[in-house]
């Protein structure tokens, strides 16, 4: 899914050049379910964001699907976010003046669906996080875990091949938290690829295989996976 | 804690972008505010201006006698003259800010190189006494005078004199007129009057000529009158001439009442160009404090670090202040090209509007208080921002 | 997808009104100043005939005295050399004699006098002419009839058309038609009412004194017996106040106008006019003409509105006003698109492609530039109410021009648009991660 050989990201402001990414290699398979672990600082954001083609890179080659995303202009790396990654942020982003449908109705629209596939997309990503009931409410009239479920039902309303998620459960309580994981492994067995960034050990162990990262680089990339095959 | 212009200037500059434009409205605007300020001011000046007469205390009369306009006239003038209070009457041909005012050139004799243009007027004997002119040197027109002479007599005004004769006595002289081809003598000099136009730069350059009557039906009389007559006058005028020959058209007025409808046309101007001057400064004002208000959730931040660093409530009230004199005044700067050009085009309509330094000054101050206007929501709100806000996760 | 971002634009103006309003008002402070200016010029500067004609201005230049230079009031005067080029009573009178014109008018306007049948006295314009004026300029008589042509140069004469609007304020609603009125000490009668058209009114009726619309029509051989007074005349001491005086002088002050449809009537029409010029001068008159020419009505106007300087003069601070508006209008539309970069940052993360973003932007843009139109289009006519209040003497009633508010909306829009353009590219240039807070 995701096969990434020697990135390089440099950050440069003025006369300072930082490098967030030295030469990262890390390759996740289809369906596998990666958590990615690392201290503040070394650069786990920074892969999220070239990961999801947030941000571009200066060195390496990145294959997302099998897809060299390299050469692809914004309008293609933008129809590649829309219809194959779905982001979980551990601060929801939800767009605060908009509802529940509205919320997730945004990436329907940028893939051009009609109004009746949209709606039933929506109604059906909400079934799967249970939120039905709750489609016309704003973000701010929803508890943290609904606005996280929310937010997972909005990476999914697109039906995404690959999950990116950061702290999914950072701001939730322990309840909370571990109905997400529970619904994330769900997703995972249906077939979608997760790669989540974590500190907590507890929630890295329901990954199939941690990966590190420090200093921007991979350590361990090569580790066996500790279930599920490794689809090429 | 004190920041160093260049650090705020710098630090404009980064944020967002939208530096420039304030600059570039700032440049445009001061232009166009400098020149149409001066454009107004000379609307109202012009419409004030002074034609060199006692404007309320003479009468311009116009008539349209029933009978022989000759006899009438003579008739009228004699009787205006006779009326109480009234120190000259004259019948006249072409009075000042009339509408047939026409100039000519006029040479001193056999020098072709001291062509002078003079606008003219025409009366009679009567009528340098009647406009209240002083005599500078020679004399007034006298009864005497004859308007057929082969040296028909004129008066000129000291201006004229000056530019055909400069220093010397003009008394006495000849010149000549090219545009009536005849050669005149010029009697006296009297002090500056206005034939046509009340505008500001209007020439002072006058030529009086002798007439002893127009041959058109309407006739014109100018009247001086002591100042405390100059109230009840009209219907007196007005009953005198009725008895001469009744029911016919009489129209009396002052100068100040004739020339106060021109007021009103430039005053209207005045007020229309001060209108689009008002327009723009608004709009660049109302763009400042908009924006200011709206982003005060970026500067909160920035201040609330100020401020834990030590920063006064004063620091942070300077900070934004200084920032906004040094955004205007590079506005400013880079507005006095512009303010040049449009002057170039002002100054064709009236050389008196061309680009001076005193007016730039004017707009300097203009636009550094609607900066300081503009500057005071956001140096108001961020010195309110306490200094904890520093230490908040956002 | 263009509904789509309509429905957001709404959305987002809607979030913050204040400050949505603030935009608006900013555009459609400029936007009224440029409409009310551009109306008020395309008022008084509308070419009331336009396209090809065949009716020429005839002068004959000759060397009136007049200085080259007559100082600034030139400029306000607008006409410098116009004495220069106007024919004596006396040419007039013997050029009109001649059949080369299909038509021709003689014509000059001034100022009178005239006592009403109810003994009241007004003031007002009056335009001595021929009959044939009223066809050449396409004056409609609504009423009644004007005179024979043999009339023209008739000094016992006593008929005269009257201007509608005049004839309002004078009667009232009563027929003017058969009433009688006196000036210059002769009665003439209504025999006709002609079509009030101020803009018309300044081909034929130069007028300096301010903007009187006009009053009576009469015809031109009457001028001698009401001794009408006359414009831009010199050297009456020499005439002595002989009545005839008008008939003979020399002095210019009578415009003529003459039709030739055809190529060969201009021919010969100029033909005639170098030979006239010619026997002028060897009449060894001291005011003789040096050259005839032939004007088109659409070079004479050009020639005779000198105000265009002012014309361009004030559109050109309008549209000043205008950029400075837009100015504004990005610099607010900068500082709002930068606050919702998280927001957008968010959308590019789901899948909106820059393009998406922009367009999106663009739309809000143009949202407000409806409602700064529409706001404008207040302000302008207020404005042009106020012009019209401050300026008494106009000439034409300054009025909102249709084809000129249309064209200001397209402009606001486009400004709009324009004002949109770079805020809108910045925030859709943005790389989603620079905002994006996964934390």
């Amino acid at each position: 899914m995701i096969r990434m050989t020697g990135i390089k990201k440099v950050y440069t402001s003025g006369v300072l050049a930082m490098e967030a990414l030295a030469d990262l290699s890390l390759h996740v398979g289809k369906g596998e379910f990666v958590a990615i672990m690392g201290p503040s600082g070394s650069g786990k954001t920074t892969f999220l964001n070239i990961a999801g083609l947030l941000d571009s890179f200066d060195g390496g080659d990145y294959l997302l699907d099998d897809i060299d995303v390299r050469g692809l202009g914004d309008d293609e790396q933008s129809r590649l976010r829309n219809q194959k990654i779905g982001f979980v942020f551990q601060s929801f982003n939800l767009i605060p003046d908009l509802d529940v449908f509205d919320n997730l109705d945004v990436p329907l629209r940028y893939r051009g669906l009609h109004g009746a596939e949209r709606r039933r997309r929506i109604e059906h990503a909400l079934e799967q996080v249970g939120l039905t009931a709750r489609s016309r409410h704003l973000p701010s009239q929803l508890s943290g875990g609904q606005q996280q479920r929310v937010a997972i039902a909005r990476a999914l309303v697109g039906e995404p091949k690959l999950i990116l998620a950061d702290e999914p459960t950072g701001n939730l309580d322990s309840v909370m938290a571990r109905q997400i994981m529970e619904l994330l492994q769900k997703i995972n067995q249906q077939g979608t690829t997760i790669v989540m960034v974590t500190h907590a050990a507890e929630l890295a162990a329901r990954a199939h295989r941690k990966l590190h990262i420090l200093d921007g680089k991979v350590i361990d990339p090569q580790a066996r996976p500790r279930r599920a095959a490794e689809a090429i | 804690m004190r920041s160093s212009p260049v650090s705020i200037l710098r630090a404009a500059r980064r944020s967002r972008g939208s530096f420039w434009f304030l600059v570039l409205q700032i440049a445009l605007g001061s232009a166009v505010v400098i020149e149409m300020a001066d454009l107004a001011v000379y609307f109202l000046r012009s419409g004030s201006a002074p034609i060199g007469i006692a404007e309320s205390s003479i009468f311009l009369i116009s008539t349209e006698p029933k009978g022989d306009p000759a006899l009438v006239g003579a008739s009228d003038r004699s009787a205006l003259a006779s009326l109480p209070g009234v120190r000259a009457a004259s019948r006249v041909a072409c009075p000042p800010l009339d509408w047939s005012i026409v100039p000519e050139t006029l040479e001193a004799l056999g020098q072709p190189d001291t062509a002078s243009v003079g606008w003219t007027l025409e009366g009679d004997a009567w009528f340098p006494d009647a406009l209240g002119l002083t005599l500078r040197d020679g004399r007034l027109f006298t009864p005497n005078d004859r308007s057929d002479a082969s040296e028909a007599p004129i008066l000129i005004t000291a201006s004229l004199a000056r530019s055909l004769f400069g220093n010397e006595h003009a008394a006495g002289r000849m010149v000549r007129s090219r545009s009536r081809r005849a050669s005149l003598r010029v009697v006296g000099v009297v002090a500056d009057v206005v034939a046509k136009g009340a505008y500001v730069t209007a020439s002072k350059g006058t030529v009086i000529h002798l007439s002893p009557g127009q041959p058109w039906r309407t006739q014109e009389y100018v009247v001086r009158v002591d100042d405390g007559v100059a109230s009840s006058f009209a219907p007196a005028a007005r009953a005198a001439l009725e008895r001469i020959d009744p029911n016919r058209w009489i129209r009396v007025r002052t100068y100040a009442e004739f020339k106060s409808r021109i007021t009103t046309n430039f005053s209207g101007g005045a007020l229309i160009v001060s209108l689009n001057a008002f327009v723009l400064i608004s709009v660049i004002l109302l763009g400042s404090l908009g924006i200011a208000s709206f982003l005060v959730a970026e500067r909160t931040r920035h201040m609330g670090i100020r401020r834990a660093l030590g920063g006064r409530r004063r620091d942070i009230v300077r900070y934004f202040l200084i920032e906004n004199f040094i955004t205007t005044n590079i506005g400013l700067i880079l507005g006095i090209p512009l303010t040049y050009v449009l002057s170039l085009f002002l100054s064709k309509l009236d050389p008196s509007l061309s680009f001076r330094w005193s007016i730039v000054l004017l707009g300097v101050v203009l636009f550094w208080i609607t900066g300081l206007l503009a500057a005071f929501v956001p140096a108001r709100q961020g010195a309110q921002v306490p200094p904890t806000v520093a230490s908040s996760r956002v | 997808m263009l509904a789509y971002y309509l429905q957001q634009a709404l959305r987002s103006l809607r979030r913050n009104p204040a400050y949505s309003m603030l935009m608006m008002l900013c555009l459609a402070l400029g936007v009224g100043v440029w409409i009310s200016v551009h109306s008020t010029v395309a008022s008084q500067a509308r070419d009331p005939m336009p396209g090809p004609r065949n009716l020429f201005h005839v002068e004959l230049e000759h060397d009136s005295g007049l200085p080259e230079r007559m100082g600034n009031a030139a400029g306000i005067w607008g006409l410098a050399h116009l004495p220069d080029l106007l024919l004596s009573y006396r040419q007039v009178s013997e050029l009109s004699r001649s059949q080369i014109p299909s038509r021709s008018a003689g014509a000059f306007s001034t100022q009178v006098a005239v006592q009403l049948d109810d003994g009241r006295f007004v003031e007002g314009p009056a335009t001595f002419c021929f009959a044939d004026l009223f066809a050449l300029f396409e004056i409609p008589v609504l009423s009644g009839s004007t005179w024979a042509r043999s009339l023209d140069l008739d000094p016992n004469a006593n008929v005269a058309v009257v201007d509608h609007d005049q004839a309002r304020l004078w009667f009232g609603n009563t027929d003017p038609i058969g009433r009688k009125v006196r000036l210059g000490g002769v009665e003439v009668t209504i025999s006709g009412v002609a079509a009030s058209d101020p803009q018309r009114l300044r081909l034929y009726h130069l007028w300096f004194g301010g903007g009187y619309r006009n009053g009576l029509f009469l015809p031109l051989g009457l001028i001698e017996r009401m001794r009408a007074r006359p414009v831009f005349v010199f050297g009456w001491s020499d005439h002595d106040g002989a009545s005839a005086a008008l008939r003979t002088l020399d002095d210019g002050f009578v415009h003529f106008w003459v039709e030739l449809p055809t190529e060969a009537q201009r021919s010969a029409m100029i033909l005639l006019l170098d030979s006239y010029v010619e026997r002028e001068r060897v009449s060894g008159r001291a005011s003789a003409p040096l050259r005839p020419t032939l004007r088109r009505l659409d070079d004479w106007r050009r020639n005779a509105h000198q105000l265009y300087a002012g014309y361009r003069m004030v559109e050109m601070l309008s549209l000043i006003g205008l950029i400075a508006s837009c100015l504004s209008l990005v610099r607010l539309l900068m500082a709002k698109f930068q606050i919702r970069a998280p927001e957008v940052s968010v959308r590019r993360a789901l899948g909106a492609s820059r393009r998406a973003v922009f367009l999106q932007h663009i739309v809000e843009a143009l949202l407000v530039g409806v409602g700064g139109a529409l706001i404008g289009l207040l302000f302008a006519s207020l404005e042009v109410a106020m012009y019209n209040a401050a300026l008494p003497d106009r000439t034409v009633d300054f009025a909102l021009d249709l084809g000129q508010v249309a064209s200001g909306f397209g402009v606001t829009l486009l400004c709009a648009l324009f004002a949109g353009l770079y805020p809108a590219w910045r925030i859709c240039s943005i790389p989603p991660a620079v905002y994006l807070r996964w934390q």
